[in-house]
């Protein structure tokens, strides 16, 4: 009992990261019909954008409130994330329809590349540490039934909470929000009705840095900040977007859950099994992590080709 | 002078078909005796590069199934040759089909899923068998990492020197790369005459219809599954065939020679090239074999940072080069110049066979 509750409290305690980036990919999938490869590098820079605020500038020597002023910087992050996010819209991703994927997967892939290797650049691949959002010391937890569940994690369910929510606000009550969803049904449709596209493209760009850049900020204390740290979170939230449907904001955040707790129990029961042989074949193994939630994405895909919530393409003959 | 124009099948275009034929048999022979022996060793590389993206393009640029983990299938010929031949003693040459059946059968596996996720699910899941794959080498059980040698790699005793006939042709034991380049070259030739002569028989422009409307293929009388199942299948074995001339090249195999980014290296040298063109991989190949020789070698200092061969110079070039060439030659090199050479110099027009004595033309 302690060892399941601990295992699921691991579980949406990662869950709700992948969930973070996956929305962030499938805002941009729903506003453009692509994926956008380099979603973890610029979640990445936007938490080194929080960095250097926060830390490098010495605020957070100066004025020691940390949890404030880490929340200011994430907010600033998160800003300076979306000017990024309209930025490569504009000037990349525009020219090209989203329909042929060759285009646009290659040039995600570029950013992929490019981001990752300029931050490379800068700041090298050593590891620094990242102040915690939310109270993360050893004994900031509840002990229910003997299992512990940090105040960290507790954080992260409750920021994603919100950031669900005020998205729900504002692709439901917004005139943009509406302007957005009618992108995403239809381009031509929206683009007929008087809906400046363009705008709405950038629009959804832009939320999704911002969000991708909240969830890589909230991440790095966890796993220290580092221009490749996104590499063992990115690929969970592709398959927590793809489990979910790419289309599908609310899925997302579900696949991640379902990723985050996949990975946890799977890792923490599979891995230890012997199958009958002398050892168990997957204990310690870093590949189990990622083989369960594969596997799952493999056998969800393979019923439901659109994911879970995802909206069926019908193609016309 | 221009447009010249020839005939196809006519003995002028035999000549001049010949000619480039002959031209392009020196250049490949003299490279190997031009360059040093350390550079032989890159260019052996760069023809395994070759195979692989020429795999790549039959799945992604002729069958339009966007695949991305076809490092996967580099690393599973590589370690399959270097179990065999290291625990089985298997001679090199006799590594060659059970590598590319293993590789084969892995792609056909792989297949499978393909023929129900479609379009960018598809990427999704096949980046995740080539992240997934580097640590399965490293799995305990069943002596999976003693064969692939795990996380530390594996050395191949074996070595791939001139014995009897290639000594005899006057190669030498100290300079095995120019011994193996020309095994190499062998081999990139029949696997691009095999290559070319796929796309023109009837699975070849089976495969070409999928890409184009597969509705219309399928009520055309292609077996899309069969069909399917054998390009992922080829693909796979030909990037199997490239793994084994990596690992015997380099008389080294270890996982971490097939991450994600090998496959992303290969979607470089393929789009560089050009998407769906043969002589595309070639040119990708050099491209990619050049750009890692060349960052490694770099060394700037900005004061700031210093660029050099340890950082990430060369994944900042192959970013690069993906946006440039998406946005300025989104055919490849090849794919933009061969129409404009072909409308300039060549233009191959055959005549229609003439009738039968006994029939007369209606009309």
């Amino acid at each position: 009992m302690q060892l399941l509750l601990q295992r699921i409290f691991d579980g949406v305690s990662d869950g709700a990261v992948y969930a973070s980036i996956a929305v962030a990919l499938v805002l941009i999938f729903k506003a453009t019909t692509l994926i956008n490869f380099a979603q973890g590098e610029m979640a990445m820079f936007g938490a080194f954008f929080a960095y250097i605020f926060a830390v490098q500038s010495g605020i957070l020597d100066f004025l020691g409130n940390q949890y404030l002023i880490i929340w200011v910087a994430a907010i600033i992050a998160m800003v300076l994330s979306a000017g990024v996010g309209i930025t490569i819209e504009r000037t990349l991703t525009r020219p090209f329809d989203p329909e042929d994927h060759l285009p646009v997967v290659l040039i995600t892939l570029g950013l992929f590349l490019g981001i990752n290797a300029i931050a490379g650049i800068i700041w090298n691949y050593q590891a620094r540490v990242m102040p915690a959002m939310f109270p993360n010391g050893s004994d900031d937890k509840v002990v229910i039934f003997g299992a512990r569940l940090f105040y960290d994690t507790i954080g992260t369910i409750v920021t994603l909470g919100v950031v669900l929510y005020i998205l729900f606000i504002i692709l439901n009550k917004t005139k943009m929000g509406l302007a957005f969803r009618a992108v995403s049904a239809n381009v031509e449709s929206a683009r007929l009705v008087g809906v400046r596209t363009g705008r709405v493209l950038s629009f959804g760009w832009a939320l999704a840095s911002a969000f991708g850049a909240l969830g890589a900020v909230i991440v790095a204390p966890r796993i220290t900040l580092q221009p490749s740290m996104m590499a063992a979170i990115v690929i969970y939230a592709f398959a927590a977007a793809a489990v979910g449907g790419l289309d599908s904001v609310g899925g997302a955040a579900i696949g991640g859950m379902i990723v985050g707790l996949t990975k946890s129990l799977g890792n923490g029961y599979l891995g230890s099994w012997h199958f009958g042989l002398e050892h168990p074949p997957l204990e310690f193994l870093p590949a189990t992590p990622l083989l369960i939630p594969v596997l799952i994405l493999l056998a969800v895909l393979w019923f439901k080709p659109s994911g879970l919530f995802g909206t069926k393409r019908i193609e016309r003959v | 002078m221009f447009p010249i124009v020839v005939e196809r099948g006519s003995s002028k275009h035999r000549t001049h078909m010949m000619i480039l034929m002959a031209i392009v048999l020196v250049i490949l022979i003299a490279v190997a005796f031009i360059l040093p022996e350390y550079q032989v060793g890159r260019v052996n590389r760069m023809w395994a590069m070759a195979i692989a993206i020429m795999g790549l393009n039959l799945v992604l640029g002729y069958g339009g199934l966007f695949a991305l983990g076809h490092s996967a299938f580099i690393g599973l010929g590589a370690f399959v040759t270097a179990w065999l031949v290291q625990d089985l003693r298997f001679d090199y040459w006799m590594v060659i089909p059970f590598s590319m059946a293993a590789s084969f059968a892995f792609g056909s596996l792989l297949a499978l899923p393909a023929l129900r996720i479609k379009g960018l699910y598809l990427v999704v899941i096949t980046i995740a068998v080539a992240v997934v794959f580097p640590s399965l080498a490293k799995i305990e059980t069943f002596g999976i990492a003693e064969k692939t040698g795990g996380a530390n790699g594996r050395i191949i005793d074996e070595k791939v020197i001139p014995t009897g006939l290639g000594k005899a042709l006057g190669f030498s034991e100290t300079e095995p790369a120019r011994y193996r380049y020309f095994l190499i070259v062998a081999m990139v030739l029949v696997v691009t005459f095999a290559v070319r002569n796929l796309l023109n028989s009837r699975a070849g422009r089976a495969i070409i219809a999928i890409r184009d409307n597969e509705t219309g293929a399928a009520v055309s009388g292609v077996n899309l599954v069969r069909q399917k199942v054998f390009t992922f299948g080829t693909s796979a074995a030909m990037c199997g065939l490239s793994g084994t001339i990596l690992a015997l090249d380099k008389g080294f195999v270890a996982e971490q020679d097939f991450l994600f980014p090998l496959a992303v290296e290969m979607l470089v040298g393929l789009v560089i090239g050009g998407v769906a063109t043969l002589g595309g991989a070639f040119i990708g190949a050099f491209v990619i074999v050049f750009v890692k020789e060349f960052s490694k070698n770099v060394n700037i200092d900005f004061g700031l940072f210093v660029l050099d061969g340890k950082g990430p110079f060369s994944a900042l070039i192959f970013g690069v080069i993906l946006v440039i060439v998406t946005f300025f030659l989104p055919r490849g090199i090849v794919g933009s110049l061969k129409p404009t050479f072909m409308q300039r110099v060549y233009r191959i027009d055959p005549k229609a066979p003439s009738l039968p004595e006994n029939l007369t033309r209606l009309s």
